[in-house]
Parts: structure tokens; sequence; C-alpha cells
């Protein structure tokens, strides 16, 4: 515990109430992002409905990688959360060590995906190989930049961490960064089942 | 709510929760990016006018068309179009009435009326001492501006800028309706803005949720905090909408993907996908349109007719449940897409409905004002020239909304008039109101009553006119976007009905000087303001100067009561005034705060 400052408690009150402002303007703007996703998504379902057959004939969809990817995005959500809980019962080197294994869980995911569209490329489908190619690499690409967005603001918490910094002060930002997260994943569950699954 | 009762310790947490900034002193985080929602409104309302300009002139360059298609442009034409001795060319046309609805849609009302009014007025009139976000809020102005370059930027490219009509409906958006590289960057645009929007509605609903004074409940807030606030949600909820349709038009249009591309130019797109995912978005997007000026109209209504607004609860219900509506009713731009009948009449009959609601707010606004003691104040001649602006366009929408009817209308200049009544006219006359409204505390300097009458009439004439000769034309069969709608015979006989209307629309057009006049003049001239010139209740007249101070409140405001108390001969015989603050307590009533019940 001996990373807690000891603060006045009206400023830890002042904390608390911003916190608690903060995630509601989170949760706001996730409601934005659900709906952004959710068009795509009937995009893709309006195209798949009117298409002949997904996939087309004579190619099959990977399942493995991205299989594999959808495992590394759920853990990736369990570590986050585990690094946000251990942060504020005050173990510091429990919370970096999560943090960091989400980080590296979530550039995993980028890489994975990045070895999809490899993978996609080399089985000849480009961007205008019908729907197919319209939608595995638009949508999941958006996906992986939203991914990317989450990263970067892993990597500014670690670099604070690593540099000794006041990591406690930012654990407000650890738990947005977290709701985040989790939304991200599920839209990537949500793709999972919807383009590679079903 | 009803049983929350008001404590000190209430009073004091709102004092720490909104902490006041200091403001700062050098220039550039003073002057340019500045966190204060004050000055950003302010940025928001010059970026909006100089766009509505930009707009207007482009309007005034149509009505010129259809007046006298392919005649030379008088005054710029050989500067605009020399290789044309001065016409308007095809090409130039479809770029002209493109970009004047993308411009005075996005970059013109938008900033306006909820860029500037959102920021200016949520926190002083809901007793905050800033917007919850302030940081993003300055980001939020100035992505607006990259967005605004990036339609600039695109006037200057290889083939000029978007050309596929303001609904951007592929596939005369893809590359092969318009190849140049201005479509993309105007849909880019549009994106970016729509991110803007998305920063100013995240900041905007935070606010109202957690920033309203002790004892600012949700009906004791002032009818224009509703209407901007849900305004918010719809623009949060749809405009993402357009986001992604954008996004996929632009990997159509620049990664050869085919979303939205098929037929004869070889793909497996469906076009009529982006015509889904733009009303989606684009039917919430009137009401985002209309809703902040519903809200000024509610309290001008109330504060002019020296009344309380009649059936307020009434009233803001009816706002929440256009709202609502609004998400439910998109097929209606459709009908003639190709849709099942079944899910037309379901659409028809949605959209319909909405007259319920608009009609309770209509006749709220007439019953506020009934027996009231109005004050034609130009506030308030403004906000009545939106009432019938906006019924005329409002009835006008039956007809539309009516499948029977529709089909016939569709695509004609009908349409056009009716769109341009209400989420023109409407907006437009609307925010102008708000903005003599609340000028006084923008700039500590009343306007000129003389120059602001002229404007209205001018305004309100000048639209009236335009837009009910555009109704005509289009009953009678044009169709709207022609280049020479006089190439038809069936049009020919509407020569003199296109002119007429466009003399009217050069004659508003030149009256919009007086609006210049007086804007400059009393920014730098004006007589200095007092606190309160309208005498009205709300929070940003009674507790702030005019300006406010850099912080809003010296102290968070307590609020006792509504916005709309008007000639209660409570405090007529204790005060003398036909008007109390909704802080002010009145004499001999004085409570100790532990015990004020806050509704």
């Amino acid at each position: 515990m001996s990373n807690v400052v000891q603060l006045d408690p009206r400023a830890i009150a002042r904390a608390r109430a911003e916190e608690t402002t903060g995630a509601i303007g989170m949760m706001v703007a996730l409601a934005s992002w659900a709906m952004m996703f959710a068009a795509l998504f009937f995009s893709f379902l309006v195209l798949r409905a009117q298409a002949k057959s997904w996939p087309p004939p004579g190619l099959t969809l990977p399942l493995a990688l991205p299989l594999l990817n959808t495992v590394v995005m759920v853990a990736s959500s369990f570590t986050l959360k585990r690094s946000l809980g251990r942060l504020r019962a005050g173990d510091r080197r429990a919370s970096v060590t999560s943090m960091a294994a989400t980080f590296a869980l979530g550039v995993t995911f980028v890489a994975l995906q990045v070895l999809l569209w490899q993978q996609l490329w080399a089985d000849g489908i480009r961007f205008g190989t019908g729907i197919v190619g319209a939608v595995l690499y638009a949508l999941t690409s958006l996906h992986a930049l939203h991914v990317v967005g989450g990263i970067v603001v892993l990597g500014y918490l670690l670099a604070i961490a690593v540099r000794g910094g006041q990591l406690q002060r930012k654990a407000s930002t650890l738990r947005f960064c977290g709701m985040y997260w989790h939304f991200v994943d599920a839209v990537w569950l949500v793709m999972f089942v919807g383009m590679f699954l079903l | 709510m009803s049983d929350h009762v008001m404590t000190k310790a209430d009073i004091e947490a709102a004092e720490h929760l909104q902490h006041a900034h200091v403001e700062p002193k050098d220039f550039l985080s003073r002057y340019v990016f500045s966190i204060d929602h004050k000055y950003i409104g302010k940025q928001f309302l010059w970026a909006g006018l100089l766009f509505l300009l930009f707009g207007g002139l482009l309007a005034m360059l149509i009505r010129w068309q259809w007046a006298f298609p392919a005649q030379p442009v008088p005054v710029v034409g050989k500067a605009l179009f020399p290789n044309s001795g001065g016409a308007i060319t095809p090409p130039a046309y479809n770029t002209i009435f493109t970009m004047h609805g993308l411009i005075m849609v996005f970059f013109a009302i938008t900033p306006l009326m909820i860029g500037a009014f959102g920021n200016y007025c949520i926190p002083l009139l809901i007793g905050a001492r800033d917007m919850a976000f302030p940081r993003l809020n300055m980001y939020s102005f100035w992505t607006f501006v990259i967005s605004q370059a990036l339609v600039i930027a695109s006037f200057f490219v290889e083939l000029g800028s978007a050309a596929a009509g303001w609904t951007t409906y592929p596939p005369l958006s893809t590359n092969v309706g318009t190849p140049g590289h201005g479509q993309s960057l105007v849909v880019l645009a549009l994106f970016v803005t729509g991110i803007a929007s998305i920063m100013g509605a995240v900041n905007y609903i935070t606010t109202v949720i957690r920033f309203r004074a002790p004892g600012m409940t949700w009906f004791r807030m002032p009818a224009t905090v509703w209407g901007l606030w849900l305004t918010s949600i719809l623009n949060l909820l749809f405009v993402p909408v357009l986001g992604s349709a954008g996004i996929l038009l632009l990997f159509d249009r620049n990664f050869g993907t085919q979303f939205f591309v098929t037929g004869a130019a070889g793909g497996i797109g469906d076009p009529i996908l982006f015509q889904h995912l733009f009303w989606i978005f684009g039917h919430p997007e009137v009401y985002i349109l209309i809703l902040p000026v519903w809200g000024f109209l509610i309290d001008f209504m109330s504060f002019f007719s020296r009344k309380p607004a009649y059936w307020f609860k009434g009233s803001v219900y009816a706002m929440i449940s256009v709202s609502v509506l609004s998400a439910v009713v998109y097929g209606h731009h459709m009908f003639v897409s190709g849709m099942s009948p079944l899910l037309g009449q379901a659409f028809m009959l949605l959209t319909l409905v909405i007259s319920v609601p608009a009609e309770i707010l209509f006749l709220n606004w007439l019953h506020t004002m009934w027996k009231g003691s109005i004050r034609l104040t130009v506030p308030m001649l403004f906000a009545l020239g939106t009432v019938f602006v906006f019924g005329l366009g409002g009835l006008t929408g039956i007809y539309l909304g009516t499948i029977s009817t529709d089909l016939y209308l569709h695509d004609t200049m009908w349409v056009v008039g009716h769109f341009h009544l209400t989420m023109a006219s409407a907006a437009f006359i609307g925010s102008f109101g708000a903005l003599y409204f609340w000028f006084p505390k923008m700039y500590g300097r009343m306007t000129n009553e003389t120059l602001g009458k002229v404007h209205f009439w001018f305004s309100v004439i000048g639209v009236t006119a335009v837009f009910c000769g555009q109704l005509l034309a289009g009953y009678n069969g044009q169709q709207r976007r022609l280049y020479d709608p006089f190439q038809y015979t069936y049009i020919q006989h509407l020569r003199d009905l296109n002119k007429f209307t466009s003399y009217f629309a050069f004659a508003m057009a030149i009256g919009q000087l007086s609006f210049v006049v007086n804007f400059f003049h009393s920014i730098f001239a004006g007589k200095k303001a007092p606190k309160n010139p309208w005498d009205v209740g709300t929070l940003e007249w009674t507790e702030c100067d005019s300006p406010p101070v850099y912080h809003n409140f010296d102290k968070v405001p307590i609020v006792l009561r509504g916005p709309h108390e008007y000639n209660n001969p409570d405090v007529l015989a204790k005060t003398g005034r036909d008007w109390i603050g909704q802080t002010e307590q009145l004499p001999g009533d004085e409570v100790g705060l532990d015990a004020v019940a806050a509704e």
C-alpha cells in the first residue's frame, strides 16, 4: 500500500466525481461507436442475404486463425480487468504485469489479423473480389484500427509505469481504456460469429 | 426526483465537481485553442455564419440558373466560369446544387444551431461553469475546422467538388458517376465533421446529466436545453451511421471494394443499401436540425408573452416522442426505391403519427401566447416567423409521408420546397431569433431593433415566397435538380413562376445585408447591454453579467423554480415585477436550504 498518496478528502471526492463523469462520457461515446459498427454489420448482413452463397463457391474461409484471435481477444479483456482490479487494490506490480500482458495480447491480435489478411490475399481474394473481399478487408481492418487505438493508450500507461510515475492517479484512465477495450472485444466476437463461424 | 431534498452536502458537492477554471493569459489558449465553452460557441458561430454566406451564394447561383438557364451570371460569372463565357455549365451546376445542400446542412446550420448555441447556452442555462470535457470541446471545434478545410480544398482539385447531390447516392457517387477526387474529399469531410458532431454530443449529453446546478431538476431546465440535449442524443446515435456509409463509400472509391457498385459497372454490391444507411441517419437528421429550434420557441413564447409556457411537460414529452419516432420512419424517403408495400404502409403510419406530438407543440405555443402580454421584440418576431414557416413545412410534409401522393410528388420541387421550409427556413429563422436573443449576453451589447426587424421581414417574406414558389412548381410537375427545366415542354409554362421565385430569393439575399451591418455594428458600437435586457428569469440573465465572467458563476447557483415564472400574482404583489429569477427567493419566503425540496 506504499503507493497510496495521502490526499485531502475533498480532493478525493472531486477525483471520484470526475471519474464518474468520465465513465458516463465514455459510455455515451461507446453508444455512438456501437451504432457505427451496427451500421457496418447491417451492411454486411444485407449484402450477405443477397449473395447467392456465403462464402462464394470454391472458397473456404479460414477458421483456425480467427478462432485463435477470438481466444486472444477474450483473454486480453480478462487481463485488463485484472490489471484495474490490482491497481485499485494497491498492488502495482501485479497491475503492471497484467497491463503488459494485455498490451502483448493486443499486439498479438493485430499481428494475427495481418497474417489472416495475408492468407486471404494468397487465396486470391482482393478488395474487389465480391462481398467476401469487401467485407473481410474493410470491416476487419476498421476493427483492427480500434484495437490499435486501445494499444496506444495501454502503451502510454505502461510508459508511465516503467518510468515509475504515479500510476495510481491514472486508474480512471485505465478504467476508461478497459470499457473501450471490452467494447472492441465484443465487436470482434460479433464479427467472428457473423463472418467466420456462421 | 419528487422526493429529492437538497442538502448543504449536495450544494457543496456541486461546488467541488465544477471547479472554476482560471482564465489563461497566453494568446493561443485564450483566442485559438480556447477550452471555454462560451468562446468555443462564438467560434462555431463565426464558422457557421461564414459557411452560411458560402452556401447562400451557391443558392443564388442555382436560382439564377432556374430563372435564366445557361445565361451568363452577372458580376461574378466571368470569374467563376471563364470557359463558358460566364454561364453555369452542367457539371458546374451539379457541383453547385450538391455543395449548396451539403454546406448548408453540415457546415452552416449544424455549427450555428448546435455548435454555437449548444456550447454557449447549455452550461449557462443549467448553472454549470463549463462543459464536462472542456478539452474535448476544443478538439470538437478544430476537428470541425479541418472538415471545413476539406470542403474548401475539394473545390480546387481536378473535376471540382462533389456533384452527386447532397444525398450522395451511388452509383452517381462512385467512381463511375463522379471520378474526381473532389467527391472523395467531401465524403471524407462529412466523416470528419461527423466526428466533431459526436464529440460535441458526448459533451452536451454528459454535461446535462452531471453538471446541472443544485435544484436544476430535469423539468426546471429551459426548453432550449431540452431541445439541444435531445438533438445531441440523435446526433450521437445516427451520425455514426452516416459515418459508416461514408467509410464504405470511400473504400469503394479508393480501394476498389464493391459495397455499392453493381449492374453495368460490374459489381456485386447494392446501391440501395446506401440509401438505407443514408436515411437511417438522414431522417433523424432533419429532427436534429429542428429540435433545438423547438426548444427556443417554447422558451421565447413564454418569455415574450409574459406567461408560463403552456403545458411545458407536454411539450417536453412531445419532443421526446418525436426524437424516438424519428428513428423509425426513414423508409418514407424510399417509397419509390422498390419497397414492400406492407413495409411502406408501416413507414407511412409511423410518419403520420409524428404529426400528433408536433400538433401538441404547436397548440402549446399558441396557448402560451393566448391572452399573453406579447412583446414583439426581434427574437419574438423571429420565433413567430419560425412557427409560421414551420407550419407550412409541416403541412406540406403530410403529402410526402402519404404513399399515394408521394408517388407523384417524389423528386419534384415540392420536396425541395417542403424540406426548405422545415429544415432550412425554420432552422435558420429560429437560429437567428436565438442569435438576437443571446447576442447581448455573448457580446455585452444590444443589437439594433430596426435593422433586426428589417432582417426579419426580408427573411420571412423571402423564404415564404421562394419555397412556396417551389411547392407550386413541384405540384405542377417540375422535377428537382434539372439543369434547364424548360427543355421539357410540360414545364415551359412555369418559366415566369421560376423567375418570380428567383427575384424573391435575390431580394431575400440582399435583405441579409441588414443582418451583416447590424451584427458588426453591434459587436463594436452597439449600446451596452444590461445584465437582463429581456426581463427573464433563466440563469444566464439573472446570475451572469453581459458578457459573463470566464468561469460563469462565482458561486454555483441554487435553483428554486422553473424557467417560465411570469405574471405570477404572488411575485407581482411581493416584488412589483412580472418575472422572477430561477434562483430568487421571494421576500418573506426565506427558508433554510436544507428544507428546500427540489420539486
